[in-house]
């Protein structure tokens, strides 16, 4: 008796299955308003393209924003609506949640946001599904173009390197370089973060690329280093526990901490390379709200940059901060990410090579 | 000795079709067959919506090819897929050992003998639950790491030795089992409630000394309590993520979970490589569940409060008295009282810091402040409070129903009830979030994008708990309460509500209470889940953790244990006004 | 009253599976009732009795509803409660029974009077409040529990918990009271002060009852009408002085009582009324029916007292006076048992306890003609 309503019902799920895969095979969804309207908006300039953008903005009174950066909800958003009167909903998770959500709401040809605001190397991945609408403003011509990718004018950068505890290490123990970190004494003393394949590649680019290494060298010198690593998971709890002590160096952590949380966290005297993710905002092609999305992005590129870099994020717009100062000494050598191989399939390649090194297999290094 | 399901048609004899027969059969229909009808429905929706998610996208391509690639992917042969799988189950046996001494341990202490603080004991197996995870495995790394730890500074203070690394299998065991002990504690204590002491008493009065009692006689009759309290914590422990990424990363000690996550971070993302792990840990699920019936652990069990006279009866445990108090001092000192301080200390402060002379001087209420001035912090709050309790409410109707079928009636499908309603409890919470993401995206009704969305994750994922409370707590009533009523005149319906319910009702508000809040604390299917601008308090406080504000998150903790400590305490008095009036 | 057409129930397959591997036998073609018909009458104190497995609590529990038989028919006062020919089967509620079951089944969370007020407060006729409170306190009056109504049931003793069982299985005057062992959980002096009661309560409302026990001095003792059963089938439908006096069968003659059972030979000449043991031939008052010839005799140890025999006297050689030696007494407070060596046979009789007869007397034994009674030796049941 119990059988007859749950054949039933798995047939029922198996055509709900098989409806959900045909739709997720469609299209892009793409709001032709939206497009419409990011068209108009490309070719004004200046204090008439944002006088008429607020106005349009203000009309559409709503935004809903996808994000990953952490300053967004407390600062940046209060700022922008209290300017514009527009009620932002954020929606805040991880870069592959952020990703993995607007892929499949896009799957079931629904777009609920309107800006996704994410590194470079996912905004590459949500750009060849031709769900980003690309942005253009005169505002966009004063960012520098390393700041730029295919698919999106950062924003900000995060910086990523060695931090270290000023209670355990003095300044004068800190190895000039990388290999420095190979000798005995820092076993296990080496916090890296296994999702930090980013980092690594750029590592690798740097030097082989800047300093000539030759890729069995750099091997060598890697799973030198790596003897000593201790495997962490999280940037934030385990800043938290190098502040606290428990390990004196996280190798790939992010510059942002140290200015928010100051006490016993160092990264002076910076080591190189100190590698730069760009991270920005994008209108969605299907957005609801696409002048508000543009407005937003204008924003983020402008007044939200001081915000930035409060919470320790190297801005891309620095004229629009009075009185800037940069954390990072002036000539520090940054490597960009290679967000073009991280969004390829090469990206898995290099996490794969980066977990091999971390469990002490071979090879290190993508085929 | 029980109804069947549905009144089957007698054997041997076939009306055929007619007018009479349709009118014969709906004039048979009660009460009980539809609403067990509906809940059937409902529940085994609920399951298979995930649970055929994750087949199809398991063995599915997107290509819409089908094949086992994934299972190739997931599981490469080598070493290191081996040393995974020992480290998932060595983490997990020994998790559930652990686990089992200590709540098992606790409840036989608690609710079998005369041992001193025995309320410490039911207050040391929620509280914990409470703790956020995202809190529970860094208070442990301030307490037992070999470099920072308090508890080593301790004894490196008196000693000379550091004895202890909670970066080890071992550490990773012993904050699992924490975490895992509370619900074989509540589990067990319910079964020792209502195992019939006057067994053991015969067993003494034959000549049995205390030990053997213990295992020939008091263990045995809730074996079936044992085996499903072990199953429970085991599968649990398979599929919990931050144990093992905070404790066991740097000592290499990798897990499937871990897998999974790593798997999820890659692009395109591998569903089917990722279904695999998700069937892998299904499949050493039903391992256990097999393991456990064979012991005895399937949710029948035989009646215990009968319409006759019963007396609890504790052992006096002599001399022994003390030394056990001091156990349970000393557990409510390690699992609460540590924890908790280390949870108000940092909430006190704005980063945090080792104790010492001068970080007392830095304490101050300025994260309490900011926590209850903060509306977004109030919003989830509230937020959780109604999707929990619905949440809550929804799992234990669902879960008494479908365990009223299991254990009360003879249907053929009732097995297939049971194991459906327990599989939510191994189904990853990523793999949960996404496929009711997906399927929830393609229907118009107002359920992605809303608080219902949750509450359908929630309810789902915790109704195996729910089932275990229910089974347990119906089981304990005998049949003949409920044929005495029905034969009384009562309907179905009546018979339920006036003598079954408030019976069971002691169980059922304790499950109640368990959902409510691991509901609070559910974060891996509620980040994937959560709309904008209706948070819930999981996601905020990982949020406000990713935000660096670890103090604060803290504080919150602080806020939440105190809340929920009061809503348990109310409900136990509530649970103790029902069900059988002792004294 | 209560009819019973030839109720079939198998054994549940799930059940006797989990049996099976336990080690115990379930014959899959015995079914736990194999066709049973009986009728009840109006007022009558029936008792279903036999061993335990024997299917009577199955029987009382498909009268009740709690079980569903395979096919057969039940009716109670012209109502169809369950028939499988024309797929009917009332739920418990809508039967108007009254049931006590052998753990008694009080709902520990209601007070007594909550207990026994259950019955008239739920299900399709409910009544007045006012009503129902005169009811219950009639009833518990008439348990004696009167001063116990607004205690909590799990505060009462054994003995009091069965008189609630009671007053709330009659309280609402039931078509038919359905008695599920009810004295097995009571200590044997209470038992017994229980048992009377039960017959003066019963008797006095009129209540029709069916009883179930394995007890048989209990079942004699209460009953109008006793049905023995067996593997599921009735071995002998009667009063207690019929099923005492002339089992039907061995089964029954071997159930009822400790008799004597001696194989034994219808003399033919004799006008069936002689039958030959190997402690020789013993005449009955009645002939024995034709049909039947190998047959076993049947010696209710009471109908048998030993007699000193005078010494030197010889052994009567008087028809139906067996002559032995006490091998063996025991003194049971309220008679004597001896076991009496008569050839190779052991013979159980009883005498008063004054009796002057000693282990090792020879003894003569009368064997009253109107006390034998006969049963086939094939009527064995399996």
């Amino acid at each position: 008796m119990l059988e007859k309503p749950r054949q039933r019902l798995a047939c029922l799920l198996a055509v709900a299955c098989l409806g959900g895969l045909t739709a997720a095979c469609g299209f892009p969804p793409v709001n032709t308003e939206a497009v419409a309207v990011y068209a108009k908006f490309a070719a004004l300039k200046g204090k008439s393209r944002h006088d008429q953008l607020v106005d349009a903005a203000k009309a559409e009174g709503q935004l809903v924003i996808y994000v990953t950066n952490t300053a967004i909800e407390k600062k940046i958003v209060p700022a922008f609506e209290k300017e514009y009167g527009i009620d932002v909903a954020v929606y805040r998770a991880t870069t592959e949640q952020v990703r993995g959500r607007i892929l499949q709401e896009a799957g079931a040809h629904r777009v609920l946001n309107d800006v996704v605001e994410t590194k470079d190397s996912e905004m590459a991945i949500l750009g060849g599904q031709g769900l980003i609408a690309p942005y253009e403003s005169d505002i966009a011509g004063t960012i520098p173009a390393e700041a730029k990718t295919d698919d999106m004018v950062g924003a900000y950068y995060i910086a990523t390197l060695p931090i270290h505890n000023v209670r355990l290490v003095q300044p004068g123990q800190l190895p000039p370089d990388l290999a420095g970190y190979a000798d005995p004494k820092w076993r296990g003393k080496v916090a890296v973060d296994q999702g930090d394949f980013n980092w690594y590649e750029d590592v690798y680019n740097y030097y082989t690329k800047q300093k000539g290494m030759s890729d069995h060298d750099f091997a060598a010198m890697m799973k030198g280093v790596a003897k000593n690593f201790r495997v962490v998971d999280g940037h934030v709890s385990n800043t938290t526990l190098l502040q606290a002590g428990d390990f004196p160096v996280f190798l790939s952590d992010f510059l942002q901490y140290v200015p928010s949380r100051a006490k016993d966290l160092s990264f002076q005297p910076a080591m190189e390379p100190v590698t730069l993710q760009i991270l920005g905002a994008d209108p969605m092609k299907g957005a609801a709200h696409p002048a508000a999305a543009l407005l937003f992005c204008d924003f983020y590129l402008t007044e939200a940059q001081k915000y930035l870099h409060d919470a320790g994020y190297i801005p891309t717009n620095p004229a629009a901060i009075p009185g800037y100062q940069p954390r990072l000494p002036e000539g520090t050598d940054f490597v960009y990410d290679d967000w073009r191989t991280l969004a390829s399939d090469r990206g898995n390649a290099w996490q794969e090579a980066w977990s091999n090194l971390l469990k002490g297999k071979d090879p290190v290094l993508p085929r | 000795m029980t109804q069947t399901l549905l009144d089957r048609p007698p054997a041997g004899h076939d009306p055929g079709p007619g007018p009479g027969m349709l009118r014969r059969v709906l004039a048979r229909v009660e009460a009980k067959h539809v609403v067990v009808a509906v809940v059937v429905l409902l529940l085994g929706y609920l399951v298979l919506v995930p649970l055929g998610f994750l087949l199809w996208r398991t063995f599915v391509a997107d290509d819409g090819s089908a094949g086992l690639g994934g299972f190739a992917r997931a599981f490469p042969n080598d070493s290191d897929t081996w040393a995974m799988i020992g480290n998932t189950l060595a983490f997990a046996f020994g998790s559930m050992v652990v686990s089992m001494v200590i709540g098992g341990g606790f409840a036989y202490l608690a609710e079998r003998t005369d041992v001193p603080f025995r309320r410490l004991l039911s207050l040391s197996a929620l509280i914990p639950l409470i703790i956020p995870a995202i809190l529970y495995a860094p208070a442990w790394i301030f307490l037992g790491s070999s470099n920072i730890g308090l508890l080593n500074n301790v004894t490196g203070f008196l000693f000379g030795i550091r004895p202890f690394d909670v970066y080890s299998v071992w550490g990773m065991i012993w904050v699992q089992s924490l975490h895992s002990a509370p619900i074989v504690f509540l589990l067990l204590s319910a079964a020792f409630r209502a195992a019939d002491p006057s067994m053991e008493e015969a067993a003494r009065v034959a000549g049995l000394g205390r030990w053997r009692v213990l295992t020939r006689i008091t263990l045995p009759m809730v074996k079936p309590a044992l085996a499903g309290a072990a199953l429970i914590v085991f599968v649990q422990s398979l599929e919990v993520f931050e144990i093992p990424t905070f404790l066991g990363l740097s000592g290499g000690h990798y897990v499937l979970t871990s897998k999974l996550y790593y798997l999820y971070q890659e692009y395109p993302t591998d569903y089917q490589a990722i279904g695999a792990i998700g069937i892998g840990l299904l499949v050493i699920a039903c391992v256990g569940v097999w393991l456990a019936g064979r012991a005895g652990g399937s949710l029948r069990e035989s009646g215990t409060i009968s319409g006759k006279a019963f007396r609890p009866r504790r052992e006096k445990l002599g001399r022994g008295k003390w030394v056990a108090a001091l156990f349970v001092l000393g557990y409510f000192v390690l699992a609460v009282v540590l924890p908790l301080l280390i949870l108000l200390y940092s909430s006190l402060l704005k980063n945090y810091e080792q104790p010492s002379l001068q970080a007392l001087g830095d304490l101050n209420l300025d994260n309490y402040r900011t926590l209850f001035g903060d509306s977004g912090i109030i919003h989830s709050f509230e937020h959780t409070v109604v999707v929990a309790v619905c949440a809550a409410t929804a799992a234990m109707v669902l879960s008494a129903v479908a365990s009223w079928v299991v254990v009360r009636t003879r249907s053929s499908g009732r097995r297939l009830l049971d194991a459906l309603a327990f599989s939510p409890l191994v189904i990853p919470g990523l793999v949960f979030g996404v496929a009711l993401a997906v399927v929830y995206l393609r229907t118009s009704l107002p359920i992605y994008g809303t608080l219902v969305i949750l509450f359908i994750a929630y309810t789902t994922r915790f109704i195996p708990y729910g089932m275990r409370y229910a089974g347990a707590a119906l089981s304990t009533v005998s049949a003949e309460l409920e044929e005495s009523a029905h034969v009384s005149g009562a309907r179905w319906f009546e018979t339920m509500r006036r003598v079954l319910l408030p019976l069971a009702a002691p169980g059922l508000i304790g499950g109640w209470v368990y959902i409510l809040i691991v509901s609070f604390r559910e974060l891996q299917s509620s980040i994937l889940l959560y709309t904008p601008g209706k948070e819930v308090l999981s996601v905020t406080i990982f949020q406000e953790y990713q935000d660096g504000n670890t103090t604060l998150v803290s504080a919150i903790g602080v806020v939440l244990v105190v809340v929920l400590t009061v809503l348990v305490v109310i409900s136990q008095l509530i649970a103790a006004r029902r069900g059988v009036r002792n004294q | 009253m209560l009819k019973i057409n030839d109720v079939v129930k198998k054994y549940d397959p799930a059940s006797s599976g989990r049996l099976r591997r336990r080690g115990v036998d379930t014959d899959k073609h015995r079914p736990a009732l194999g066709g049973v018909s009986l009728r009840v009458e109006e007022g009558q104190f029936h008792t279903l009795l036999g061993p335990s497995g024997c299917g009577k609590t199955t029987l009382l529990r498909s009268v009740a509803g709690l079980e569903h038989p395979d096919s057969g028919e039940i009716e109670l006062g012209g109502d169809t409660l369950f028939s499988a020919e024309r797929s009917v089967d009332l739920s418990p509620d809508r039967r108007r029974l009254g049931m006590v079951f052998q753990s008694y089944a009080i709902w520990p969370h209601m007070s007594v009077r909550q207990n026994v007020a259950f019955p008239m407060r739920v299900g399709r006729d409910k009544r007045p409040k006012a009503e129902v409170d005169k009811l219950v306190v009639a009833a518990l009056e008439s348990v004696g529990l009167s001063e116990a109504i607004d205690r909590s049931a799990t505060k009462l003793s054994g003995g009091q918990q069965q008189r609630l069982a009671f007053a709330r299985a009659m309280v609402g005057r039931p078509r038919l009271l359905l008695l599920d062992e009810p004295l097995s959980n009571l200590d044997a002096q209470l038992r017994a002060s229980m048992r009377l009661e039960l017959k003066r309560l019963q008797s006095e409302l009129g209540l029709t009852t069916l009883y179930v026990t394995h007890d048989q001095a209990e079942a004699l003792a209460i009953s109008d009408v006793i049905t023995i059963m067996s593997g599921g089938r009735i071995m002998q439908q009667g009063t207690p002085r019929e099923i005492y006096d002339h089992p039907e069968n061995l089964f029954v003659a071997r159930f009822i009582g400790s008799p004597n059972l001696l194989p034994a030979k219808i003399d033919e000449g004799s006008g069936r009324r002689t039958v030959l043991t190997d402690i020789g031939p013993l005449v009955l008052d009645e002939a024995v029916p034709a049909g039947l010839t190998d047959v076993v005799l049947v010696l209710r140890p009471e109908d048998l007292e030993p007699r000193r025999r005078v010494d030197g006297a010889p052994g009567s050689a008087e028809a139906n006076e067996l002559s032995g030696t006490v091998i063996a007494q025991s003194f049971e407070g309220e008679c004597i048992r001896h076991i009496v060596a008569v050839g190779d046979e052991r013979i159980e009789c009883r005498s008063a306890r004054h009796s002057d007869v000693r282990p090792g007397d020879e003894v003569s034994v009368p064997v009253p003609g109107r006390a034998l009674s006969v049963v086939d030796a094939q009527d064995e049941p399996h």
